[in-house]
């Protein structure tokens, strides 16, 4: 196997007497969609935070292979509310990162988020309204559109389909797919939808006892730990496997 | 740190352009990415600038292992076509490699919204028209909000089971007993600084004394009430506004009628009362610094005692003088109050909204106490008070 994108070492992370993680280990590889679940309150959305950089590890190494060692222009990261500036329209939120990180001119970046807008299928008149006039599917596609301005190699979302209504979330789930294949990009989610793990990604990981459970969906389903069995075999999980099954 | 194999680190992208005899051959190079792509948005603008002959056609050729992201891929197909708009053949090889480039020859940019000049008398008649609709609108909604506040009010008054005591308290706490040391000093320095600067005046007439009756006057008349309700406007109508709007941007107006209450009940009526009781009183703190302020002036540049500020205090100002500011103050409160109360309503949408609505809360309602004390003095005058 080629040596991992990402690698965490022995996180360990505590808020008060709280342990969230305990001698964490995760590597994640490159051009792979790496799904992380768990409960509520077991450290995925923290996690995340460690890996964007947002805040920093109380113990342990996070170590980036890419070169330079933390290239935030190649991470994009959408988070669960869409985060998009309010005060800027849709489209100028997408030229943000080119314009001022990337320091291109207006008008390349105009036609470049224009291709980006086109790109996650939100509707061109989208295009110059404000988020606070989209719908809740629009400003999850006007996110990652933004995510991917500076066209990044490492992809984050933040419950990607979180809110939205099994079509629109079906349509992001295929939307994510396809993107990935076509940029080649290493997508690591974190979600709770379980068809989002089904049909888009390649691993799971699943953070239980502190610590991080990981392999393709049917080894991680297969694993016998009380919260894994009920997640993946409970109701809402069993018709997903039958229905892969026959 | 080293750097892992494979994962090269970026080429700088580069363009050889070469003049052969029958053709113009351009030879793309390394990394078009992103990052290092607003590098050569200028230099191929420099390079074509340079001139390259119109008649001869044009070779692209894009190397091996050249990387083209998609901001790269769209300065590359500018390119071409600047060459295809000038009529030049462009011929493109190993365009395969890259589909993005492709992607862009074919394709037009959002059209950026449409936008009609008119002539400014016409852009000018437009803009009055639509604020005085505007403000036809505000006033109406602001009417039937007082008209809601007004009936709450008096289911209120019925039995004081219904107010909510609690918040009435904290409310009052927030506005009238944290808002004391501030009001308190202001008054001091203006006192002071009002005394000192009639003092100056009045001394080329020999008429120093009567500072006492120009503070006396000016003071418990206009200047406390005026200071505490612009302070007061400041300080807890914003707030009013911006926790009212924020609640309504996370929903919790609705949570709260759809509980079976009202949020004019819980938010508004509380909020009114707590201002309506705190503002006289601060006003009467204002005024007793105020005058604490112009004595300790008197006392350091004329040499007035306290006793005999006191006593020609007594004699220059009647009780109708005190009434006359302190009568403003619950106005003024209902005012501000109100205003706040209803800027906070009208946040819709964004955190923008409610940066606006509160900075229209505060202009508005300090503009509105101005306008108030203005007809107050005028009423005043006709009254012989």
């Amino acid at each position: 196997m080629n040596r991992p994108l990402i690698e965490i070492k022995g996180l360990k992370t505590q808020f008060g007497s709280q342990i969230v993680h305990k001698d964490l280990d995760l590597s994640i590889f490159e051009g792979e969609v790496l799904g992380i679940v768990g409960g509520s309150g077991s450290g995925k959305s923290v996690l995340m935070r460690f890996m964007i950089g947002l805040e920093p590890l109380q113990a342990g190494k996070l170590i980036y292979h890419t070169s330079p060692p933390y290239p935030s222009t190649q991470v994009g990261v959408l988070f669960q509310a869409g985060a998009l500036i309010s005060s800027l329209t849709v489209i100028e939120n997408i030229m943000v990162p080119m314009r001022e990180v990337a320091h291109m001119s207006y008008d390349l970046s105009y036609e470049v988020a224009s291709a980006k807008i086109e790109k996650v299928g939100l509707p061109l008149e989208a295009a110059n309204k404000y988020p606070s006039q989209l719908s809740g599917g629009m400003i999850k596609r006007a996110g990652l559109a933004r995510a991917l301005a500076l066209d990044p190699a490492i992809v984050f979302l933040d419950e990607p389909t979180s809110g939205l209504d099994p079509i629109a979330a079906a349509g992001f789930d295929k939307l994510i797919k396809e993107l990935q294949k076509e940029l080649n990009i290493t997508v690591i989610m974190i979600t709770h939808d379980l068809n989002s793990l089904v049909s888009v990604c390649n691993r799971v990981a699943v953070l239980v006892d502190h610590r991080v459970i990981i392999g393709t969906l049917d080894e991680v389903a297969k694993t016998r730990h009380p919260w894994i069995q009920e997640y993946f075999h409970g109701a809402r999980g069993e018709h997903l496997f039958r229905a892969r099954e026959s | 740190m080293t750097t892992p194999k494979n994962t090269p680190r970026l080429a700088p992208p580069s363009l050889k352009i070469d003049q052969l005899k029958n053709e113009i051959s351009i030879q793309v190079e390394g990394s078009w990415v992103s990052q290092t792509v607003a590098r050569m948005e200028s230099e191929i603008a420099s390079q074509l600038q340079e001139g390259i002959p119109k008649r001869l056609p044009v070779k692209v050729t894009i190397e091996k292992g050249c990387h083209i992201d998609t901001a790269g891929a769209c300065l590359l197909a500018h390119m071409i076509k600047y060459f295809k708009e000038r009529n030049q053949k462009v011929e493109i090889n190993n365009l395969s490699s890259s589909s993005l480039v492709d992607y862009f020859l074919k394709f037009h940019p959002i059209p950026k919204p449409f936008t009609i000049r008119l002539h400014w008398t016409t852009r000018w008649l437009d803009h009055i028209g639509y604020r005085a609709y505007v403000f036809y609108k505000t006033a109406m909604t602001l009417l039937s909000f007082l008209g809601e506040i007004l009936v709450t009010w008096l289911y209120a008054l019925k039995s004081s089971a219904n107010l909510r005591w609690i918040s009435v308290f904290r409310h009052v706490e927030e506005i009238g007993i944290r808002a004391m040391p501030i009001i308190g000093l202001i008054s001091f320095l203006i006192g002071m600084v009002l005394s000192y600067q009639s003092i100056n005046q009045l001394r080329r007439f020999g008429a120093e004394l009567y500072t006492i009756d120009f503070l006396g006057v000016s003071i418990l008349r206009e200047i406390a009430v005026l200071l505490t309700a612009i302070v007061v406007a400041g300080r807890s109508g914003s707030a009013f506004t911006a926790q009212i709007g924020t609640m309504s941007l996370n929903q919790e107006i609705d949570a709260i009628r759809m509980l079976g209450l009202s949020p004019i009940m819980v938010l508004v009526v509380p909020r009114l009362i707590a201002i309506t009781v705190c503002l006289p009183i601060l006003v009467f703190l204002s005024m007793i610094m105020g005058l604490l302020g112009g004595m300790v002036m008197t006392n350091l540049i004329i040499d007035v005692s306290s006793t005999q500020f006191f006593n020609h205090f007594h004699r220059a100002v009647s009780t109708s003088t005190f009434w006359v500011g302190m009568s403003k103050a619950p106005l003024f409160a209902l005012l501000i109050g109100l205003v706040g109360c209803f800027r906070g309503f009208q946040v819709k949408g964004s955190a923008e909204s409610v940066g606006r609505m509160t900075t229209q809360s505060v202009v508005e309602s300090i503009f509105l106490v101005i306008i108030c004390d203005a007809f107050m003095s005028i009423l005043f005058s006709y009254l012989k008070v």
